[in-house]
C-alpha cells in the first residue's frame, strides 16, 4: 500500500501534536487532593536549636 | 413464582426429617427446567468447539475510537495517582544529622496548664514523635495523650499560613507582616486613652511575661487578662481563707495509706494526672504489698478515678457538703478532738437521706481514723468553697498535712481574671473606651460565659487582633489573624514550680510564614514593621537569661555554657524554697455552718473533658477518635446519667433532652451510665465548637452556654431542669466493638477467666490463689517450638493500668495509625493497635470496673496464621506474629480467627477516606514514622511490637559488639505509660528484671484454655477493700 507525502505530513504532524498534548495536559490537576494550596512545605533544622542523639544523653 | 409457591409440597418440619437446604427459589420450587439443567455438568452450548469466524467483525474506525478512549481514560484515571515525589540525597548533610537515625530535642509542651517537658523525636529535621523529658523534674519521662497528640497540629493543613487582614465585606484576605504590622502600629500609636486589652490563657512563662509588661511600658493603656476555664480559683481561695496565704499546696500521693477523693478525678481530668498517676501507683506495687494504699471515690458520675476505686460511693455532688460535714463531725467525735459543726446529720441519718451504704461510709471513718497523718481527702475542682474548706479542715484534724509537700509548690506568675474584671471589661468595650483587644493564642469567644456578651461587645471595639495558629471562633471578629508558631517552632522559658525553669526549643523552622507570638509584640513596642527578625524573641530570651536568671543561679559554669546545657537538657534546677504551710484559721469553719444542698431538682455538672481538654484540642483528629476512658465514646459528648433518673424521665441512650439552668438552655444527647447516682446529668466541655477546622467544627455539643458569670456554687455546679425532646443524636462507642464475648460466649469474661482479679487480703492469705483452680495440663496439636535466642514478651500489671489512654496515642502516632472518623468508628472500623477493654461487675447502680489493655497477644501457637491463605502473617524467630503487608490480600480470614480480635482492617484508604481526604495534605505527609509502612486498603495490620524499635535496637547491639537484651528496646506504649503498667523484655533472658512480671504469682493470660501461647502476661488486679467489706 502507498501513502500520499500530503497525507504522511499530516499524520506525522497530528501524532506529535497528539503526543505533546498528552504530555504536557495537567491531568494531575483533576484529581489533586493536597488542600494546602500553598505548594511544597520546606523543612528546615533551627540552626540555634541543641539535640541529642539518643534520649538518655544528658549533662547530668 | 407464586404459582409455583402454591404446587410446591410443603417443607418437611425439622423435627420429622432432615433439614432441605436449598440455595435460590428456583431451587426451592423444583422449576423443571432447572431440574433438568442439574442433570447436566455443562450449560448447552458451552462444550461446543470455539469458531473464530463467529466473532463480531469490528470497524477499523470502531477500534480507533476504542484505542483513543482507553488512552484518555488511562491518562486521566491515572492523573490521580499519589505524586510520590522525589528523594534527592543531601547536598551539605547538616552536622547534627546521620541519615536513618533520629535526633531528640529537649523542650516544652505549653498544651495544657500543666506544661511537661518533651524530648521530641525528628528525622532528617521532621518531628515525628513527642515522648516525655526524663529530666523533667515533675512529669519524669512520661506524658499525656494530649501532650503527644500536639504533634498533630504542627502538621495541621488548616494552620493559617500568612497573615489575613479584614477588607469591606467582612471577608478576610492575604496579607503581608510588613503592611499588617504597620497598620497595628498606627493604630495602637493613635489609641490615646482608650484601653488596650491583651486577652490570653494562664501565663506560665516570666519571658512572655516580662514582653507583656514591656507592651504595658509602651502603651500604658494596656491591661492583661488571664484565663483557664478548667483553674484551681476556687481551691486556692478556699486555701487562703484556712491558712491566710500561699495556694493549694502539692500531695505526697505515694505516701498515703488511705486516700479519699471527693468529685476529684486527680488521676484523670484534674490536674498534673501524669505525676499524680506516678506517684499514686507507688502504692499499687503487688511486690510491696503491704504498702498497697486504700483508694475511696465519693462521686456523681464515674469517672476514671472512680473505676480505680478499691470503694466507691456515687453521691450527688450537690450532697457532698452534708457528706463532709457529717464525716467531720463522725471524725471529731471518735478522735475526741475538733470543733463541731451545729447543721451536720449523724452519718446514720445522711445514709439515710442519700441512700449512701452505711457500712461503705463506716469503713472510711475506721480508715481516716486508723490511719491518721497517713491519709489524705481530696476535693475536686467543680466543687464549691465550703466543701474545700470543709476538706482542708478535716485533712488537718487527722494531721494529714503532714502529707503536702514542702519540697515544691505551684506557681503563678500572674493572677487569673476575676468575674468583675471581666464584666468590667465587658462593659468598657460596649462604651467604646477599649481602643484595642488583642487575642494573645486565646479564645475568650468561646470560652468565657454568653452572659458576659463579650460575643456582643468585641464588635464595638476598632481593632481587634487575634493571634493564632488557626481560625477559631474569636478570630472572625477582629480586623486581623496573625499566624503564630506551634510549640514545636517557638522559643520559651516556662515556671510553673519552684525550684526549676523548663525551656523551650524551636525543634524545626516555622513550616509557615508564621511569627512567634512574643515577637509579634516585640516588633509592635519597637514601633517599626522593619525592626522584626526572625532571632528577635531568641535574642530577648538570651539576654533576658543573661541578665536577670544567670546571676540567680550561682552556676559555676560560663553563661554560653549553661544556656547550651540547659537546651540540650531541658530544664535547669536550682534551689528555690517552696511555700510554708502555717496553722489552720479556725474562723475559717464560720463558712460550713449553713447547708445549701438542694436535693429536689437535677444536678447538673461540667467537666474537664480526658482528650481535647477545654476545646483546643477539637481539632485533634487522634484525640477526637480516642475513646473516653469511662463510656468508650468518640467523636462526642452526652449528658451522662443514671439508670434510675433515665427511666424516671424515660430515657434512652442517644435521646435529646434539654437541660435548662434558669434561661440557660443547652441540647444534648444523654448516655446511660453504670455508676451515675441518681439525679446527676454530668456533661464534658470543650465540644460544639463552631470553628474548628474540618476535624473539629461542630462536633458534639457546647455545654459552657450552661456557664454564668453570675454563678453562686461554682462554675461547673448547678441545679436545672431536664425535659426530653423528640429526636436523637447517634452517640458511637467503640467498646461493644472486638468484643470477645458475644452471645454465644455470655459472660465470657468471668466464665473463661478474660479478667481475674483477687483482693489483697486474698493475696496475703494465700499468694498462688489464682493459680489454684487453673493447674491443668492443657493439650495441643502444635509441635513444641524452641526460640534459643530473644523472645519478646510483654507483662501488663492491671494493678497499675488506670485505663488513661496514653498508650493508645503514642501508638497511633508510633505506627502512623490513621483517623477513620465518627461514621467509621460506628461500624467498628477503628484502626487502634491497643485498645483499653473495660468491663463492669456487680450491680448496674454501683459496679465495680475492670480494665484490661488489649493489643496482639504474639501467641506462640497464632491461629492467624494458620488459617492465612498467602502466608502473610507468619512468626518470626524471636516470637513475634509478623504482618507482610505486601502479600496481604485481604480475606480476613486471620481477623476472623483470633480470639483476641486485636487485628484491623483497612476498609479503605483511611487517608483519602476521612473529610475529604484531609490526611492525604501534603503537610501529613511529614508526620509519618520512615520506619513503619504507611499501609492502604485491602491490607490487614496489628501491633508488632513496634519491631522497628526491635531493629533499631538490634543493629545498635550489632554496631557495639555486644548482645541484645530485652532492656534495650522499649515499645512506644510501654515508654508513653505513666504508670509504668506496661513491661516489656526478654523471656528467655532468665536474669533480667523483666522475668519478675513474666512469672509472677498473679500473672496470667488471656483465655488460657486455647492454649495458644499468647506472650502477653496480665498481673491479675487486687482491690485493697476494707476487711468489713471484703
Amino acid at each position: 500500500m502507498k501513502i500520499d507525502r500530503k497525507k504522511f505530513f499530516l499524520t506525522a504532524a497530528t501524532s506529535f501534536l497528539g503526543i505533546t498534548f498528552l504530555k504536557n495536559f495537567p491531568f494531575s490537576a483533576f484529581g489533586k487532593t493536597s488542600k494546602s494550596g500553598n505548594g511544597k512545605i520546606k523543612v528546615k533544622i533551627n540552626p540555634s536549636a541543641v539535640s541529642r542523639k539518643s534520649k538518655e544523653d544528658n549533662h547530668a | 413464582m407464586l404459582e409455583e409457591k402454591e404446587n410446591m409440597p410443603k417443607q418437611e418440619s425439622p423435627e420429622t426429617k432432615d433439614m432441605h437446604y436449598w440455595r435460590s427459589f428456583e431451587d426451592l420450587y423444583k422449576n423443571p427446567q432447572i431440574v433438568e439443567a442439574s442433570h447436566h455438568e455443562f450449560k448447552e452450548g458451552v462444550t461446543d468447539d470455539f469458531n473464530p469466524s463467529e466473532l463480531s467483525h469490528i470497524s477499523r474506525r470502531k477500534f480507533l475510537a476504542l484505542v483513543g478512549a482507553s488512552a484518555a481514560l488511562a491518562g486521566a484515571g491515572c492523573a490521580d495517582y499519589p505524586d510520590k515525589g522525589e528523594i534527592i540525597p543531601y547536598n551539605k548533610k547538616p552536622e547534627e544529622v546521620t541519615l536513618g537515625k533520629p535526633n531528640y530535642y529537649a523542650s516544652t509542651s505549653n498544651a495544657c496548664a500543666h506544661i511537661c517537658g518533651v524530648l521530641v523525636k525528628t528525622r532528617e529535621g521532621r518531628p515525628i514523635k513527642v515522648e516525655g523529658n526524663p529530666d523533667h523534674p515533675v512529669n519524669k519521662g512520661k506524658i499525656c495523650l494530649k501532650c503527644q497528640a500536639a504533634i498533630l497540629n504542627l502538621y495541621d493543613p488548616e494552620r493559617l499560613k500568612e497573615p489575613l487582614q479584614k477588607v469591606s465585606g467582612g471577608v478576610f484576605i492575604n496579607s503581608t507582616w510588613k503592611k499588617v504590622d504597620e497598620a497595628i502600629i498606627s493604630s495602637l500609636d493613635k489609641i490615646g486613652d482608650k484601653e488596650i486589652a491583651i486577652i490570653t490563657n494562664r501565663i506560665n512563662s516570666p519571658s512572655t511575661l516580662k514582653v507583656l509588661n514591656n507592651f504595658t511600658k509602651k502603651y500604658p493603656t494596656t491591661k492583661i487578662y488571664s484565663y483557664e476555664l478548667f483553674n484551681d480559683e476556687v481551691r486556692n481561695s478556699a486555701w487562703q481563707k484556712c491558712y491566710g496565704s500561699g495556694s493549694f499546696p502539692l500531695i505526697k500521693w505515694n505516701e498515703a495509706k488511705v486516700i479519699v477523693a471527693l468529685e476529684s478525678d486527680f488521676l484523670g481530668s484534674e490536674g498534673n494526672r501524669v505525676e499524680n498517676s506516678a506517684l499514686y501507683v507507688e502504692g499499687r506495687d503487688v511486690d510491696k504489698i503491704k504498702n498497697f494504699n486504700r483508694l475511696y471515690v465519693v462521686e456523681g458520675n464515674l469517672s476514671l478515678i472512680g473505676m480505680n476505686a478499691d470503694h466507691r460511693i456515687r453521691l450527688r455532688p450537690h450532697a457532698q457538703f452534708d457528706f463532709i460535714i457529717s464525716l467531720i463531725s463522725e471524725v471529731s467525735k471518735k478522735i475526741g478532738k475538733g470543733s463541731s459543726i451545729t447543721n451536720s446529720l449523724s452519718l446514720a441519718d445522711f445514709s439515710k437521706k442519700y441512700d449512701v451504704p452505711l457500712k461503705k461510709i463506716n469503713s472510711l471513718v475506721s480508715d481516716l481514723i486508723k490511719n491518721q497523718g497517713k491519709s489524705i481527702i481530696h476535693s475536686g475542682t467543680t466543687l464549691p468553697e465550703e466543701v474545700h474548706i470543709a476538706v482542708y479542715y478535716l485533712n488537718d484534724l487527722l494531721g494529714n498535712s503532714a502529707l503536702y509537700r514542702a519540697d515544691s509548690s505551684e506557681i503563678l506568675l500572674f493572677p487569673l481574671t476575676k468575674s468583675a474584671e471581666w464584666e468590667n471589661l465587658v462593659s468598657k468595650m460596649n462604651s467604646g473606651q477599649v481602643g484595642a483587644v488583642i487575642h494573645f493564642n486565646s479564645n475568650p469567644v468561646f470560652h468565657l460565659a454568653d452572659d458576659y456578651g463579650y460575643e456582643k461587645a468585641i464588635s464595638k471595639v476598632p481593632t481587634v487582633v487575634s493571634l493564632n495558629e488557626k481560625e477559631n471562633e474569636s478570630s472572625e471578629f477582629g480586623n486581623f489573624i496573625l499566624p503564630i508558631n506551634h510549640d514545636f517552632e517557638s522559643w520559651g522559658d516556662y515556671k510553673t514550680r519552684t525550684g526549676f525553669y523548663s525551656l523551650q526549643q524551636p525543634v524545626i523552622a516555622s513550616l509557615y510564614n508564621s511569627r512567634q507570638k512574643e515577637a509579634i509584640l516585640l516588633t509592635w513596642v519597637n514601633g517599626k514593621a522593619e525592626s522584626y527578625s526572625e532571632k528577635l524573641y531568641h535574642e530577648y530570651l538570651i539576654n533576658r537569661w543573661k541578665d536577670e536568671v544567670y546571676p540567680t543561679l550561682n552556676s559555676a559554669l560560663p553563661f554560653d555554657r549553661l544556656w547550651f546545657g540547659a537546651l540540650h537538657d531541658g530544664v535547669v534546677n536550682f534551689n528555690e524554697s517552696a511555700d510554708t504551710i502555717g496553722s489552720f484559721y479556725t474562723a475559717a469553719l464560720a463558712a460550713l455552718n449553713q447547708s445549701k444542698t438542694e436535693i429536689s431538682r437535677y444536678s447538673i455538672v461540667l467537666k474537664n473533658n480526658y482528650s481535647i481538654g477545654d476545646g483546643r484540642f477539637a481539632d485533634n483528629g487522634w484525640l477526637q477518635e480516642m475513646p473516653h476512658p469511662v463510656s468508650k465514646i468518640t467523636w462526642d459528648n452526652y449528658a451522662a446519667v443514671s439508670f434510675n433518673s433515665a427511666k424516671e424521665l424515660n430515657l434512652k441512650n442517644n435521646d435529646l433532652v434539654e437541660i435548662k439552668v434558669g434561661s440557660r438552655k443547652l441540647q444534648i444527647p444523654v448516655f446511660l451510665q453504670p455508676g451515675s447516682a441518681d439525679k446527676t446529668f454530668t456533661i464534658e466541655l470543650g465540644y460544639g465548637r463552631r470553628k474548628s477546622g474540618i476535624v473539629g467544627t461542630n462536633v458534639g455539643f457546647d455545654a459552657s452556654v450552661l456557664q454564668s458569670k453570675t454563678n453562686s456554687l461554682s462554675a461547673y455546679l448547678f441545679v436545672g431542669d431536664i425535659s426530653k425532646l423528640k429526636g436523637k443524636h447517634e452517640l458511637v462507642t467503640a467498646q461493644e466493638h472486638h468484643m470477645f464475648d458475644n452471645e454465644l460466649t455470655k459472660d465470657a469474661a468471668l466464665k473463661r477467666k478474660v479478667i481475674r482479679e483477687g483482693t489483697v487480703a486474698q493475696y496475703l492469705n494465700n499468694p498462688k490463689f489464682l493459680r489454684e483452680d487453673s493447674e491443668i495440663e492443657l493439650q495441643t496439636v502444635y509441635p513444641f517450638i524452641l526460640y534459643p535466642g530473644v523472645k519478646w514478651g510483654m507483662s501488663i500489671d492491671l494493678n497499675k493500668c488506670l485505663g488513661c489512654g496514653d498508650c493508645v496515642v503514642a501508638c497511633t502516632s508510633e505506627n502512623n495509625i490513621p483517623i477513620v472518623g465518627k461514621d467509621q468508628v460506628a461500624k467498628g472500623r477503628e484502626m487502634h493497635w491497643i485498645r483499653i477493654d473495660r468491663y463492669y461487675s456487680g450491680e448496674v447502680d454501683d459496679p465495680n470496673t475492670s480494665l484490661q489493655p488489649m493489643l496482639c497477644q504474639h501467641c506462640d501457637h497464632a491461629p492467624c496464621e494458620n488459617v492465612c491463605p498467602v502466608l502473610a502473617t507468619t512468626h518470626s524467630p524471636d516470637g513475634l506474629n509478623q504482618m507482610a503487608y505486601n502479600r496481604c490480600v485481604g480475606t480476613r480470614y486471620c481477623s476472623n480467627n483470633c480470639p483476641y480480635k486485636v487485628r484491623r482492617f483497612n476498609y479503605f484508604n483511611f487517608r483519602d477516606h476521612f473529610r475529604d481526604s484531609y490526611q492525604q495534605n501534603d503537610s501529613f505527609n511529614l508526620i509519618y514514622n520512615p520506619e513503619v509502612t504507611v499501609r492502604s486498603r485491602g491490607v490487614m495490620e496489628k501491633c508488632t511490637f513496634c519491631i522497628q524499635r526491635i531493629m533499631d535496637a538490634r543493629e545498635e547491639a550489632i554496631r557495639q559488639n555486644k548482645n541484645l537484651k530485652g532492656s534495650d528496646v522499649k515499645t512506644a506504649c510501654q515508654e508513653a505509660c505513666p504508670t509504668t503498667a506496661i513491661q516489656f523484655g526478654d523471656i528467655n533472658d532468665k536474669e533480667s528484671e523483666f522475668q519478675k512480671y513474666r512469672n509472677h504469682e498473679l500473672g496470667y493470660y488471656v483465655l488460657e484454655e486455647l492454649n495458644i501461647k499468647p506472650n502477653v502476661t496480665y498481673i491479675a488486679k487486687l482491690r485493697n477493700t476494707h476487711p468489713e467489706e471484703a
